[in-house]
């Protein structure tokens, strides 16, 4: 093909996917390049126009306050277990519901429910399932069982966990959903050779099901875990940070500090950190897949 | 080639729908002009977006008041939950929009950059003093101070008859109180401790009581407030104090799990005996439990006297200097600078008092108990006078959740204040 023939092929491409650049660079690589700039300089509430360098100070201090470490630290444990609990949970649920069950499509709806409301909605109506009062349901369940109450979202021990279990409850139906397309992707041959085989259930689920699910499992850690780093709603929602700074993620912390407090080059150079965090943490993750695949 | 054009024209129509939406729309700002007729007669009514935290109905008489007497004006009332309330407003601002009339976050910080009108010249011989200082920077007024508000501590008056218990006048008291309570299986105050603002005020009224009301600890909040006095070094011994409510089970630890509404329920069911509120959530009470005998006793501390309420000037309305519809927005405030605006406002927030020259109002004899403190002139919300530094309050807040929790001493509580204080002083220093 000579070149302005190629030209001609090409130029329909790149017209075709100007927009979603256009779209990408306007609500994403622009932002993000002005939110580097400013997390070198004092922009604050009380300096809105005139601003000045101030280096790497808003760097230094973010690294100096304990505060933003345990920031941090909750969204890890956030991200890994949340994003492991989801997984962990839906992937037997999904093969259950592969099955040639009756209910299984009011099933599968019934656990993809919770994933339809409003993260907020799902956190008030937890707040009141993990209330320590008389009117808390699993409180009412524990002490009827002859326990002592549990204070969910008042121990700075639990709250986390607390939050973390609510978030997993809400998002393993639509995980499920994930898995169920994959499963069904997968040919009964591979199972009726494994069954004339005499493989058992478990070995059919290790050896034929777990491998073939992998896009779907690629796709859904990844996506867990980007998810879990960037958790603010469910947080705000169950325990508004608290007790304390106890639950405090990164996007928490970065809300109260570059806009409740209008220190917005402090919160920018914070949203930087956070960027690079995700990114250094995804492609562990993706390269930790890719091992997996290749064995 | 066909392809090639229909290609340019999808991206050419793209791209201009994008572009449309990034643009600013004449009408989707605050100013909207819109024709209404009324059999013959065509009025343009002007929108003026009003903002406040408390949910519509604290304001409903208001807004109708609005209505019946600015038929040209259409206020839009936009409820925004206290939580977020001051990073939206602040956003808007930022980005030169926001409502017309925007009730609170006038301090220092937002007047400096800008977001306020001048309303001096206007309405500041209208309001007295005492209502508008803390709205006033510069000897410039930027917001009309609304009926004041105060918590103290509400008590089911039947569990106190019926245990033959008097209302509190120390702290020691209150405690024997708390000990009789629950002996009998009530619990003796509910208090919804999550909120660390909540948190914050229990520990503020027996601050007032055991040193912030007297004349050396007023001194030393104005000094706070100009950052040259630290909070560990006068209110380390208060701090000590409260956590006697800890030690005698009165505030437990669960109670960090507990939401204000859950707090609520507990109280009118008469699981509780006492709660710590203002008049706000009266109509909450009526509601949930309409045969409940309440009245209140002011906040206490350890030396008796006549208690302290904790509150002052209630929300204050501004004028965004960005507003498009100004002189609609100045009716609005002429209207609400009226006896008939401050009855208005006043309908769905009873209890306390206006600062409009001229007018008073009855205070409901569900305060008959705080009568004392009140003629006292006990009445003060402390983070009035912090200005720039006010922001660490909810530090407070979350420190007093993290002594409840055990990881924190009083100290240490302290100490983390006046760092957030510092910082929030600096920052607008520079």
């Amino acid at each position: 093909m000579n070149k302005p023939n190629m030209f001609k092929r090409e130029i329909n491409y790149v017209l075709l996917l100007l927009p979603a650049l256009l779209i990408y660079c306007t609500f994403f690589i622009i932002p993000t390049l002005k939110t580097a700039l400013y997390s070198f300089t004092n922009w604050s509430d009380v300096h809105p126009v005139v601003v000045k360098f101030v280096g790497l100070d808003n760097y230094i201090a973010l690294f100096k306050e304990s505060i933003y470490l345990t920031g941090i630290r909750n969204t890890l444990i956030y991200a890994v277990l949340a994003m492991l609990g989801q997984n962990i949970l839906a992937i037997p649920l999904a093969v259950f519901l592969n099955k040639k069950l009756k209910t299984k499509n009011l099933l599968r709806a019934a656990f993809f429910l919770p994933a339809v409301f409003s993260v907020l909605v799902i956190g008030y109506l937890w707040n009141f399932m993990y209330s320590p009062s008389d009117f808390g349901l699993i409180n009412q369940l524990v002490v009827a069982l002859g326990f002592e109450r549990i204070n969910f979202l008042g121990d700075p021990h639990f709250a986390l966990y607390s939050v973390i279990i609510a978030s997993v409850w809400q998002w393993v139906g639509y995980t499920m959903v994930i898995y169920l397309a994959n499963l069904q992707s997968i040919s009964t041959d591979y199972y009726e050779a494994a069954k004339i085989d005499r493989a058992s259930g478990m070995q059919m689920f290790r050896y034929i099901t777990l491998p073939l699910l992998l896009p779907a499992i690629t796709f859904n850690t990844v996506m867990g875990m980007i998810n879990g780093m960037k958790v603010f709603d469910i947080v705000y929602a169950l325990t508004g940070g608290g007790p304390g700074y106890s639950t405090e993620t990164i996007v928490s912390l970065m809300l109260k500090k570059g806009l409740s407090e209008g220190f917005y080059s402090y919160g920018a150079a914070f949203g930087i950190v956070f960027v690079i965090l995700v990114g250094i943490i995804t492609f562990i993750h993706i390269s930790l897949i890719k091992m997996w695949e290749r064995r | 080639m066909k392809k090639t054009w229909l290609v340019t024209v999808i991206s050419i129509l793209t791209l201009s729908i994008l572009f449309t939406g990034c643009g600013k729309s004449s009408t989707d700002n605050s100013s909207t002009m819109e024709n209404v007729t009324p059999k013959d007669k065509t009025v343009t009514k002007v929108k003026v977006r009003l903002s406040y935290w408390n949910k519509e109905d604290s304001v409903k008489t208001l807004l109708q008041l609005f209505k019946d007497k600015l038929p040209d004006v259409d206020v839009e009332y936009q409820f925004i939950d206290n939580k977020t309330y001051a990073d939206v407003i602040k956003t808007q601002l930022a980005a030169g929009e926001g409502p017309d009339i925007i009730g609170g976050i006038i301090d220092a910080n937002t007047v400096k950059a800008g977001y306020f009108e001048d309303l001096t010249e206007r309405y500041a011989s209208k309001y007295y003093e005492t209502g508008t200082s803390t709205v006033t920077f510069d000897h410039k007024l930027y917001g009309l101070p609304q009926a004041s508000w105060f918590n103290g501590v509400y008590y089911n008056v039947d569990l106190f008859t019926k245990y033959n218990l008097k209302i509190p006048k120390t702290l020691d008291e209150y405690f024997q109180v708390a000990d009789v309570l629950k002996k009998n299986g009530i619990k003796p105050q509910a208090i919804g401790l999550k909120n660390p603002n909540v948190a914050g005020q229990s520990f503020l009224g027996l601050a007032l009581n055991d040193y912030i009301g007297t004349a050396e600890g007023k001194k030393w909040n104005e000094d706070f407030g100009k950052g040259t006095a630290k909070m560990v070094d006068a209110l380390e011994p208060a701090l000590m104090t409260w956590t006697e409510y800890l030690k005698h089970g009165v505030f437990t630890k669960d109670m960090l799990g507990l939401e204000e509404e859950q707090a609520i329920d507990e109280f009118t069911s008469g699981k509780a005996a006492m709660f710590q509120a203002g008049p706000w959530y009266m109509d909450t009470f009526k509601q949930k439990a309409p045969n409940m005998k309440i009245d209140m006793f002011p906040n206490l501390g350890t030396k008796g006297g006549p208690g302290w309420m904790v509150g002052g000037p209630g929300v204050s309305f501004g004028l965004n200097a960005k507003s498009e519809v100004k002189d609609a927005a100045y009716k609005v405030l002429d209207l609400l600078s009226t006896p008939e605006g401050q009855n208005a406002y006043w309908a769905d927030n009873k209890g306390g008092s206006s600062f409009l020259k001229g007018v008073t109002f009855e205070m409901p004899a569900e305060y008959n108990g705080a009568q004392e403190a009140f003629k006292a002139g006990n009445v003060m919300y402390p983070v009035n006078n912090w200005g720039v530094a006010g922001a660490a309050f909810t530090d407070l807040g979350k420190g007093i959740q993290e002594l409840i929790a055990g990881t924190k001493t009083p100290h240490q509580v302290l100490e983390a204040v006046d760092k957030k204080a510092t910082e929030l002083l600096e920052k607008s220093s520079k």
